[in-house]
């Protein structure tokens, strides 16, 4: 009740810090998020106390996010506050207290951890694991290890293994020996606990049968974390990556396998991305392309060039990011001309320039930054941030206080665009 | 100068090009299953007698790397030729180094590497002593004798190598070794004389009999030799395996074949998708830049015939004398023969401890132009040389030779350029704070104690650096101009060769001040008593390997699986 009153205060309210921090409490993930970027602006001692106050009240989405800016402040300054926090509220606050305190040297906090890990609630295990990074206390890498058992949330039991992987130096007996319990369970369980166990080095006897499960699996992220770490694959892991990756339906799924291979078995990749060239899906196709350019010899810059003077603006695109990837410029009059054509193409033209590192690209970003799509807007920001650092690596610039940002008012960024051109003119 | 020019025309006629290389003896791929399963098979059609003792060097890189169940595989699936095979096993540090001595049950042989690799070790080890002690346990042996070393961590620690082969040859004993990339004339352990390590032994570790390419570049952190995989194993390892007739297999899992362009160096231009052209290796070329495995004495005798080694140790003299650089060549010339020396001091640029901007100006600014000197001289040197006339491995490193003092010119120059005209406009009294976008470099008043660099990295060549706005600005234009002219060149001869991978991992030098940092004493350690442990072997400190080059499987003849 008292969080939905809250999140109903008047807009002038809601920049008042103490009313920011209430918001994080809201039911809205929205009002949550734009609170929490308030809130990250603004730091100070009075605010960090509040939220330390009100973070073991606060529901867990809000709390995460005022962990997040906690840990924004320097240990001195947040010290007793964690100290204070570690006896308080949820499994959640608890671990995250305990965790702060552990990685800062006391090392008598991992009963404490492994006790607020034991006590999360399902809800609560993803965010708690997201607490633990560098944590190689035994007794915390016991109670993460409960977390993988039949009947545990597939995200959760994907997570607590990534973590087990990075704490254990070698071997894991006891974590090999949790996986092997959820063989028999199907599905991505099955899928996860198979492909960690490839990873940990037992593939010739779970390649195959992860390789059945690899073929149906809806999302590969949970498979290809731990693919991705194992030193090598067997050829029937292998084969299945590629089979998937030709009938790849979308673009995320192509820029998870790809790099499998890429690593594995680099052989296969041309073969297996051949026919998504004619793809007719744009994105697909495009993304093939600058997988294919990355295998030595299956397209050379020749190809490539070829490419420049296509029809589809992608495609062109691609070829002159992968010529840039190659240390040769020769597309960037082509992308800066697809850049002041109208089109569904022009976010990515966008981007594709702001790749260059090249006085020529500066003009036509900040021509970009006067678009009406805060897409284009975004991408000529995202591309001046990196440029401008690195033509110029000897100064140091604030494009967003100097009022570039692609979603402030109309007015703030006609000035920011009019301040940034009239710096650029001056240098040249 | 004509004597010098002379000796070297005299000195090309002498060299060889045909003397046994790294490349004779290394096998193509980076994975275990091959040597395994060409080690394992043996080398007829049909299974003969054979006296087989593996060597297991227990490191956690080992251990990672699934090796034990490889192995137990690769015996299984080859049985067939296994079945006149006597299995032995040693493992490294343990005394005598045999642990079950010919005659084990192959499985017992699997279980006991399983046992050794799950408390994996990591103190310094000497192969050479123990090769030489497990050459004694064949005595009496039947049949073919059959060593197979697996170390991915040492054989960088020698003693007496000649000995170690001598007594292998007497033996008539070969040896497979199945090991990991070495780096481009290592300099790691020179660099850092102060490891301790087992009495009596020595650090080396480079591909090649001595370290035949300059290191410790004025303004280059990381050192180039340390991080440029070099295609082939250690120098020590390649003489065993050569002198006794064996093969060196080379071992790389997949997380070590990424590019980056710039390792502890920053890259301005991209954030880590590059594709480099220039990076692969290709075996054919790799195959010319492969280091002698001859001994090392016969091997310094050719260098000293070599005529590009003759430049390389001249420009290296004098680039030590100058101040370019901050170590002295592995080997001193006397006359038409040479032999190995220790590290001499060098002369040390004071450029950066203080922030006495003009004085450290003055100080580049003479030493720019002694490079600039060096470098026409090191120029009209290789312009007289006939290419061919020497190794092309002497030929690439006297060209990169050549590359590195323009590059010390260049950092000189910029350096220079930042005493005079930035470092004032930061820290002057009358020092302005610029206007937004831009935003001061330092923030408030504090007053700097001395400078600091880092590298941008030149992986994609040095023509985008003539885009970057740097100190010297118009004044450096020609110098970065004739720096990628050299580039070029040696691209067009040497790319694709960890030569090529060296230089592009080299870069212009970035400056900034350091400020004094609030420092606390250490707390001061007293020794109590009953504390003391006795002396134990020193552990081998943490070093990143060195990556293959390029993005497929390995650089070398073959690579990848």
């Amino acid at each position: 009740m008292l969080w939905a009153a809250l999140a109903a205060l008047p807009a002038v309210a809601q920049e008042d810090p103490a009313a920011l921090v209430a918001l994080l409490g809201s039911a809205d993930a929205q009002t949550r998020v734009d609170a929490y970027n308030k809130l990250m602006r603004v730091r100070s001692v009075e605010l960090m106390a509040q939220l330390a106050k009100v973070l073991p009240q606060l529901p867990l989405h809000g709390a995460s996010l005022a962990v997040y800016l906690l840990d924004a402040y320097p240990w001195e300054a947040s010290a007793p506050l964690w100290k204070k926090l570690a006896g308080q509220g949820s499994a959640f606050v608890r671990a995250t207290a305990a965790a702060a305190q552990w990685r800062r040297g006391d090392k008598s906090q991992g009963a404490a951890l492994a006790a607020a890990i034991a006590a999360a609630s399902p809800e609560e295990r993803t965010y708690v694991l997201g607490r633990l990074h560098g944590i190689d206390d035994q007794a915390v890498v016991a109670a993460v290890r409960g977390y993988v058992r039949p009947g545990a949330i597939d995200a959760v039991i994907g997570q607590a293994l990534d973590l087990l992987v990075q704490s254990q130096k070698g071997r894991d007996a006891e974590t090999i020996a949790a996986a092997e319990a959820l063989i028999g369970a199907g599905g991505e369980t099955e899928a996860i606990a198979r492909a960690y166990l490839v990873a940990a080095g037992e593939g010739a006897r779970h390649a195959a049968a992860l390789a059945a499960l690899l073929r149906d699996l809806p999302q590969l992220y949970q498979v290809t974390r731990f693919l991705e770490r194992a030193s090598r694959l067997e050829p029937v892991l292998i084969d299945a990556i590629a089979a998937r990756l030709a009938a790849a339906r979308t673009e995320y799924d192509l820029g998870r396998l790809v790099p499998l291979l890429q690593k594995h078995a680099p052989g296969q990749i041309e073969q297996a991305l051949k026919h998504q060239l004619d793809n007719g899906d744009d994105k697909l196709r495009s993304a093939a392309l600058k997988a294919l350019a990355a295998v030595p010899g299956a397209l050379d810059a020749k190809k490539l060039q070829e490419m420049l003077a296509a029809d589809d603006p992608l495609l062109v695109l691609a070829a002159a990011d992968t010529l840039r990837r190659m240390d040769d410029p020769a597309g960037i009059e082509r992308v800066i001309g697809l850049t002041r054509k109208a089109g569904k193409h022009r976010p990515e033209a966008v981007r594709v320039l702001g790749g260059f590192r090249d006085a020529r690209a500066v003009p036509p970003l900040l021509d970009a930054f006067a678009d009406g799509d805060v897409q284009v807007r975004r991408a000529a920001v995202t591309g001046l941030q990196t440029i401008l650092p690195d033509l110029f690596p000897y100064r140091r610039f604030d494009l967003e206080r100097a009022g570039l940002r692609a979603d402030a008012a109309d007015a703030q960024r006609a000035e920011g665009l009019r301040l940034v051109r009239a710096w650029w003119d001056a240098r040249k | 100068m004509v004597g010098f020019a002379l000796s070297l025309l005299l000195g090309a006629a002498l060299v060889a090009q045909d003397a046994a290389t790294a490349a004779d003896v290394t096998e193509p791929g980076r994975t275990l299953e091959r040597p395994l399963e060409i080690v394992l098979a043996g080398r007829g059609a049909e299974a003969t007698e054979r006296t087989l003792i593996v060597i297991v060097d227990p490191s956690a890189g080992l251990a990672a790397a699934g090796f034990a169940d490889a192995f137990e595989r690769a015996v299984a699936q080859n049985a067939r030729w296994l079945a006149k095979t006597r299995f032995g096993l040693g493992v490294l540090g343990h005394k005598g180094c045999v642990v079950l001595p010919p005659g084990a049950p192959a499985a017992a042989v699997v279980a006991e590497i399983k046992n050794r690799l799950a408390k994996p070790a990591a103190e310094f080890q000497n192969v050479y002593a123990d090769l030489r002690g497990v050459a004694a346990a064949f005595s009496g042996e039947s049949g073919a004798r059959e060593i197979l070393l697996v170390t991915l961590e040492n054989g960088d620690l020698e003693d007496d190598l000649e000995q170690t082969a001598a007594a292998l040859q007497k033996a008539r004993v070969t040896v497979a070794v199945l090991t990991s990339e070495a780096t481009l004339a290592d300099s790691w352990w020179v660099s850092r004389s102060y490891q301790e390590k087992p009495r009596g032994t020595t650090l080396a570790g480079g591909d090649a009999p001595v370290i035949d390419l300059p290191w410790g570049w004025l303004f280059q952190v990381p050192i180039a030799n340390e991080i440029t995989p070099a295609g082939y194993a250690a120098y020590g390892l390649n003489r065993v395996a050569a002198a006794t007739g064996g093969k060196v297999f080379l071992y790389a899992n997949a997380n070590q074949t990424a590019h980056v362009c710039g390792i502890s160096a920053e890259c301005l231009f991209c954030t880590g998708e590059h594709l480099p052209q220039h990076e692969g290796f290709r075996d054919a070329l790799l195959r010319r830049m492969a280091p002698s495995t001859a001994p090392r004495t016969e091997a310094c005798a050719t260098l000293a015939h070599d005529p590009w080694f003759r430049l390389v140790v001249r420009a290296w003299l004098e680039a030590a004398d100058e101040g370019l650089i901050r170590s002295t060549p592995s080997v001193k010339l006397v006359g038409t023969s040479a032999q190995p020396e220790r590290q001499k001091n060098v002369r040390v640029l004071d450029l950066l401890s203080s922030a006495s901007f003009a004085r450290h100006a003055k100080r580049a600014e003479q030493a720019a132009e002694a490079a600039g000197k060096l470098g026409a001289s090191v120029q009209s040197d290789l312009d007289r040389l006939e290419p061919g006339t020497g190794l092309q491995r002497c030929e690439a490193a006297a060209h990169l030779t050549r590359f590195m003092i323009q590059l010390s010119r260049v950092n000189l120059l910029t350096f220079a350029a930042w005493c005079r005209e930035d470092a004032p406009r930061l820290f002057g009294k009358d020092a302005e704070d610029p206007a937004l976008p831009e935003i001061p470099v330092v923030e408030g008043d504090r007053q700097p104690a001395g400078i600091g660099f880092t590298n941008l990295v030149l992986c994609h060549g040095v023509r985008p650096f003539l885009g970057v706005e740097l100190p010297g600005g118009a004044a450096l234009r020609p110098e970065l101009e004739k720096l990628e002219l050299l580039r070029l060149q040696f691209v067009a001869r040497y790319g694709n060769t960890p030569f090529s991978f060296a230089l592009h991992k080299a870069g212009i030098a970035e400056f900034h001040a350091t400020f004094p940092g609030v420092t606390q004493p250490p707390p001061r350690r007293r020794p109590k008593s009953g504390e003391e442990t006795g002396p134990t072997t020193p552990s081998r400190p943490e070093r990143g390997r060195p990556t293959t080059g390029g993005t497929t499987g390995g650089p070398t003849s073959g690579g990848g699986r």
